[in-house]
């Protein structure tokens, strides 16, 4: 059986990054934490099956890249929102997942794992980063990201058990009153549903994710970044050496060269500075990048995928 | 006129400098144990009643991390009500832990009440176990930094404050407050006694201005690059030429460093001194294992070296081992006094292979297409047809880390998290401040200022790196 180690963390986290396509949050602090819960309870595994009855729990870490650089993250979020979801189930969860692989949610899970005694489940809800509670193959195969489970760091809950339309605002609202951060669990799944509504082994994927790259550029260096934050989102673009130009809101979403297209949204697009990727917010004039894409899961390829993930575009 | 010193871990170079930027005389000796002997000597070499200041860069900060010695125990206080799980402390020095209530969140609410009575508690335990200094972090402290300063009231020893280091990112800016408490004693013992006279002194610092020496006593992890940046400036300014690339060529390693419009061009990804993760402005420099004292074998260049004990260990000083030195020294490309090219064991084409390699690997590195200038006392081992036609070495090479200190202006880097609106009252501030630490008032300008928005900020908020000198 596969596990996370101290050893295999570093390419599992790099994985993360790397699907974070530029956004997706801090992988780097969240990378600190999982070492300091793996050092205090051991490898975490990670797991393929199930039994159709069982719980699975996506989580992730909610909240703006600026407070989770600032207020540390505690157990006892997730304990709360744990806690909350067995009192709702009538039962004990059976497995972790990341809600999200790509940024710092990928190894959110596994913060917390060791501590509940879990495993995590080989899959997430998404195969890369995407900004909404929606944009999701579990959504895309008709589930419900409700109920949503919340917890702010003290442990506080909120339930959100409300109509699709109405869980971002919702959930937004929450976090803001949370101090703009909290634990969150939704699409709360049964076994006999991960298959349909999860994108399948994407936690394992993830350490090999850096051999999978389609090199669209080497030590190119970036000539102007062109940003501002529109509606709470950071968009711009940047202008790299040999004519390329890469679109971001939060995530790379559009790469031209030329005026010609060579990869978008819901493929990966990434940079890398000597060989860590970069995130767009860290994008300055001057910088050398290498450029890479990576090929998005295939629920995004599909004409329902493909139209859910152009909201962002 | 200007005395220009550069403490060195192995040798300290002193120019004196006139009025109009020229070097009237410059002088070496080798870096004594207490620093404190070889700097009063050199200033009394060159002392002239003409002198109105000196001005000190000093990679001390850097080496006593680097080999992590001479470093207080720190005491760190976390304010932090949430009391976060898994909260790496990253340093790997002595420091004690002490976490207790406070912190704020992001909108100013403090997490959970701040206790006076908690704090001192958590201070007697920390000095009572060994801490000589103490550190302060609280969370959100940048934005709101009461609680802090409450704790600095309250404690008998010297307290650093993170807040006052800037630096966004909890980790990073409890690095800085931790690393700079430890440097604190090492720079007092070394500095504090060389007030000299009446002739103010004044320590480099990483953004390419001076501090005055109180200040730097108290700061001492904003003088960390000092290095680096001196030489850098100091050859643009040799150079005449406000856009360049510097290669600074050491015993240990080479220094690649830029200019940009007559200052040393910063990086903006997180920077990590000694393994330490930091955020605080610093050069964007590029560092190879390539230097004098490198050692030569069949493995290739380095990226061990001789350091100081190249006049002992190079083979055509009479060691045993064969450096680059030794290289060029049997190529003829320079002489040294009591080096006997014949002692070196190695063919002309074999020593011109080392030779060439060497200037490869350093070209390999160099990026864009500005001016190329090399300093430093391993630039004197390659001749300049090594570097394609594009690099000039310096005349005074040897020397260009302590002019670099000499002209340096005074100044101050104010690094913050505040609206967008508020930008040109901190430009007021920054200048204000500026003068304040001794820049002159009819000089004074703003010479880098960089924005970065915060992303999914309501506020519209950036943090702001601004600098001003004068």
């Amino acid at each position: 059986m596969q596990q996370l180690t101290i050893d295999n963390l570093q390419a599992y986290a790099k994985g993360c990054a790397i699907l974070g396509s530029g956004g997706g949050g801090d992988v780097r602090y969240r990378q600190y934490l999982v070492a300091g819960a793996l050092k205090e309870y051991g490898p975490v595994s990670i797991i393929n099956e199930v039994e159709p009855e069982d719980l699975i729990v996506p989580v992730a870490f909610l909240g703006a890249p600026l407070v989770s650089k600032e207020k540390h993250f505690t157990l006892q979020s997730f304990e709360a929102v744990i806690q909350r979801i067995e009192k709702y189930y009538g039962k004990k969860p059976k497995a972790l997942m990341p809600a999200e692989i790509g940024g710092g949610n990928g190894l959110t899970p596994f913060c917390i794992a060791g501590k509940l005694g879990l495993p995590v489940f080989d899959a997430d809800l998404i195969g890369r980063a995407f900004p909404t509670i929606k944009m999701t193959a579990a959504y895309l195969a008709g589930f419900s990201p409700t109920p949503v489970f919340l917890a702010d760091a003290l442990g506080q809950t909120v339930v959100i058990e409300s109509t699709i339309d109405s869980v971002e605002r919702l959930v937004r609202a929450s976090a803001v009153a949370m101090g703009s951060q909290c634990a969150i669990a939704t699409y709360i799944m049964k076994g006999s549903q991960i298959s349909l509504g999860s994108v399948k082994g994407s936690v394992s994927g993830a350490f090999s994710t850096s051999f999978h790259g389609i090199s669209l550029g080497k030590d190119i260096d970036i000539l102007d970044v062109i940003s501002s934050i529109e509606g709470g989102f950071l968009k711009g673009r940047v202008i790299l050496e040999g004519g390329i130009e890469i679109f971001f809101q939060n995530e790379y979403l559009l790469v031209k060269r030329e005026g010609e297209i060579l990869g978008k949204s819901p493929d990966i697009i990434c940079l890398l500075e000597k060989g860590v990727p970069v995130g767009t917010e860290e994008l300055r004039f001057g910088m050398t990048m290498d450029l890479q894409l990576f090929e998005a899961p295939s629920v995004w390829k599909t004409p329902h995928g493909l139209k859910l993930a152009e909201e962002v575009l | 006129m200007i005395i220009g010193i550069d403490v060195g871990g192995t040798f300290t170079d002193a120019v004196l400098v006139d009025d109009t930027g020229a070097i009237v005389s410059f002088r070496k000796k080798p870096t004594s144990a207490d620093i404190e002997t070889s700097v009063k000597a050199l200033i009394d070499e060159l002392m002239h009643p003409m002198v109105t200041s000196i001005h000190i860069g000093t990679t001390h900060a850097l080496n006593a991390l680097l080999q992590r010695k001479g470093l207080a125990s720190v005491g760190l206080i976390r304010l932090a009500g949430h009391r976060p799980d898994f909260v790496p402390q990253l340093c790997n020095i002595d420091v004690r832990i002490e976490t207790i209530g406070g912190g704020f969140e992001c909108d100013g609410r403090p997490i959970t009440p701040f206790s006076e009575r908690e704090a001192k508690e958590a201070i007697e335990r920390l000095i009572a176990g060994g801490a000589q200094r103490l550190a302060v972090v609280g969370t959100f402290s940048s934005l709101y930094p009461e609680q802090e300063l409450a704790i600095a009231a309250l404690s008998p020893l010297p307290v650093t404050l993170s807040h006052q280091l800037g630096g966004f990112g909890i980790i990073e800016r409890e690095n800085a407050a931790v690393i700079n408490a430890a440097l604190q004693p090492l720079f007092e013992r070394g500095f504090s006694s060389l007030k000299y006279k009446n002739t103010p002194l004044f320590l480099s610092q990483n953004n390419g201005g001076l501090l005055p020496l109180e200040r730097a006593l108290e700061m001492p992890v904003l003088t960390l690059s000092a290095g680096p940046v001196n030489s850098f400036m100091g050859a643009s300014r040799i150079a005449k030429c406000e856009d360049a690339i510097i290669v600074d060529i050491g015993g240990t390693s080479s220094d690649i460093g830029y200019i940009e419009k007559g200052y040393v061009k910063r990086s903006f990804r997180l920077s990590e001194v000694a393994g330490i993760p930091l955020n605080l402005p610093m050069p964007d420099l590029f560092s190879l294992a390539v230097g004098g004292g490198s050692f030569i074998d069949q493995g290739g260049i380095g990226p061990e070296s001789a350091g100081s004990a190249l006049f002992r260990e190079a083979a055509a000083f009479g060691g045993e081992r064969l450096t680059l030195t030794d290289a060029a020294i049997a190529l003829g490309y320079v002489t040294i006094p009591m080096a006997n090219p014949k002692r070196v064991s190695l063919s002309h084409n074999e020593a011109k292979r080392f030779i060439q390699r060497a200037a490869e690997k350093i070209l390999s590195k160099i990026r864009g297409h500005k001016p190329l200038f090399f300093v430093g006392g391993g630039a004197l081992l390659f001749p300049e047809f090594l570097w394609n036609n594009r690099g000039e070495v310096l005349p005074e090479a040897s020397v260009a880390n302590a002019y670099g200190a000499a002209l340096a202006e005074k100044g101050i880097t104010i690094d913050k998290i505040i609206p967008l609106s508020e930008q040109d009252a901190l430009e007021e501030e920054v200048l204000h401040k500026a003068i304040q630490e001794g820049a002159d008032p009819r000089k004074v300008r703003v010479v880098q200022c960089d924005v970065s928005p915060l992303a999914y900020d309501s506020m519209k908020r950036a943090r702001i790196i601004i600098t001003a000198m004068g």
